[in-house]
């Protein structure tokens, strides 16, 4: 028997948990994979903007000044507007229509940074070789079997049972996808309040999934510029599949290409 | 040293700032959320949070706007209080300029013919690369966020290849000024008949940022199969702000992909709908059936 796997519906999504460290080297799995499920759902409750009564929901009516709710509120908030800054408002929590009808709307953060928590929950129980993968988002630990990198697809943006390449990755890393493969789904640019246009897909790889999320919806709203942006962030590389299905990459984003 | 020294050296200083880009953001070391500080808003980071929550409290109390909007709509006060930032669309735009510079110049300056199925040298083959290119297909139907118009002064003068190509099949120069691009595809014609596959290199050709070469692919008809960067502007990691950075390929990745074992998938599944008709999903339930990998 080796390791666990385990799908938890929760933010609105699947999270996939995919352990592949021998069980019997974790005496602690029922409780490791316990305390992460405990952990989404409590992120789900905080900063959903789809549950009317979450403290982001009332922050955002102004139902609740921010000092009356939790630090992780605020260090998320904090989060973003350091974001902000960082991506010339291509990424603004502060800009976009939310489903509860306000403004305020932290969710291009929250999911990354929720998964790389979760990550680290399972390192805190001894696990060293696994996958969390929210809703194509995925923290990445070790290796699925020794010797061999995880085999991370990338979905092809128009296909959605196809993938447009594969990567070799060797955790820690996280690995982001941000992209609108369906009509009535957008990623909204903060400037203009329009939905972007010119890429079909971007992929972020990097060392912390909080930030290659956020940076996969800023290069996502920027276009391709955004992967010339992407370059003061070195650690993090960028991968981007236009609607001409033309990809365009970072040239350390070679690394986790397969050996030919 | 005495007083005009003094001010020669800041004067000297005051220019080299203005000449350079400035420092780089340093990138960041800690990769955690900030910690909070409740009791200290001094702090001005958290002062501009504040700030922001008072602008979101204003914008609800001077327009309903917003209200039910799950998608597009955007309420007119978002807009106006943007409108104030500079849009990424103008560092988008020349960003894209030096995209089509490294293009433009790697077609431009086309001269080694060879077929990779033998490895000799095609005398004969004829690329005529008519008009400055932005990366094919890039620019196409992009009208919202268009890839810049080539050609600069850099471009227009490609390095004359000595070249391995025939006389009579001379490589046109890039043009000095550009049309749109959207309107002015890539023109390339490889005459018939033509080998299954040929790869081109082009000229290894400099622009301000450094040498630029690519290697182009082309089919038996004649179409664009890949573009591939031999090399880059890439100096060093400080320096790479104000190059083109990004590398174009096609998508001839996505034809090999598909057969590949893969482990989990990396794409953006929204809601569990999505993820139910997804790949992940499958792949999760042969996992779940002791399956470590899927095809």
């Amino acid at each position: 028997m080796s390791g666990y796997h385990h799908v938890e519906y929760v933010m609105g999504m699947a999270v996939s948990i995919d352990v592949r460290d021998d069980a019997a080297e974790n005496p602690e799995r029922a409780q490791s994979l316990q305390d992460v499920v405990q952990w989404l759902h409590h992120v789900d409750q905080t900063f959903s903007t789809y549950i009317d009564d979450s403290p982001i929901s009332r922050l955002g009516r102004g139902d609740v000044a921010l000092d009356a709710l939790d630090d992780e509120v605020r260090d998320i908030l904090l989060l973003c507007e350091e974001l902000r800054d960082d991506t010339n408002g291509a990424f603004d929590a502060f800009a976009v229509p939310a489903p509860n009808g306000t403004t305020l709307d932290p969710s291009g953060v929250v999911k990354g940074w929720s998964i790389e928590r979760a990550a680290e929950i399972l390192e805190r129980h001894g696990h060293t070789n696994f996958t969390v993968n929210a809703g194509g988002d995925i923290a990445v630990r070790g290796r699925p079997r020794p010797d061999v990198p995880w085999q991370v697809g990338i979905r092809h943006p128009e296909e959605q049972d196809q993938l447009a390449m594969v990567i070799d990755v060797t955790g820690p890393l996280g690995v982001a996808t941000s992209a609108t493969y369906e009509r009535g789904a957008h990623i909204i640019d903060p400037h203009s309040g329009q939905p972007t246009t010119e890429l079909a897909s971007v992929t972020i790889v990097g060392p912390d999934l909080t930030y290659a999320d956020a940076y996969a919806t800023a290069v996502f709203v920027m276009g391709i510029p955004g992967l010339d942006w992407l370059a003061k962030h070195p650690d993090y590389e960028g991968y981007a599949i236009t609607h001409d299905a033309v990809t365009v990459s970072t040239p350390g984003f070679n690394r986790f290409r397969p050996p030919a | 040293m005495n007083l005009d020294d003094v001010h020669r050296l800041e004067e000297l200083a005051r220019r080299r700032s203005q000449n350079s880009k400035g420092p780089l953001p340093e990138p960041r070391v800690a990769r955690t959320a900030p910690a909070s500080q409740s009791a200290a808003p001094i702090d001005p980071k958290q002062a501009a949070l504040a700030a922001r929550l008072e602008q979101l409290a204003q914008r609800r109390s001077g327009s309903s706007a917003g209200a039910g909007a799950s998608t597009a709509n955007t309420s007119g006060s978002t807009a106006a209080n943007r409108s104030k930032r500079r849009h990424p669309a103008q560092g988008a735009r020349a960003a894209a300029l030096g995209l089509s510079i490294l293009s433009t110049g790697g077609l431009a300056t086309l001269f080694a013919v060879s077929n990779p199925s033998t490895g000799n040298q095609l005398v004969g083959a004829s690329i005529v690369s008519n008009g400055p290119s932005a990366v094919p297909a890039v620019a196409g139907g992009q009208a919202a966020a268009p890839v810049a118009p080539a050609a600069t002064p850099q471009t227009a003068a490609p390095v004359a290849a000595p070249t391995a190509a025939t006389p009579a099949a001379p490589v046109a120069p890039a043009p000095a000024s550009a049309p749109d691009p959207a309107s002015q595809p890539v023109n390339i014609a490889v005459p018939a008949p033509a080998p299954a596959e040929t790869t081109v290199q082009g000229a290894v050709f400099q622009n301000k940022w450094g040498n630029v070469q690519v290697e182009v692919t082309f089919g038996a008809d004649g179409s664009l199969i890949d573009i591939s960067t031999l090399q880059t502007p890439y100096r060093d990691g400080r320096s790479v702000q104000i190059n083109n950075y990004a590398v174009p390929r096609l998508n001839s990745e996505t034809l090999t992909a598909q057969s590949a074992q893969v482990d989990t998938v990396s794409g953006a599944t929204y809601t569990s709908n999505d993820y139910r008709r997804s790949l992940q999903s499958a792949i999760d339930t042969a996992r779940a059936a002791g399956v470590t990998a899927v095809a």
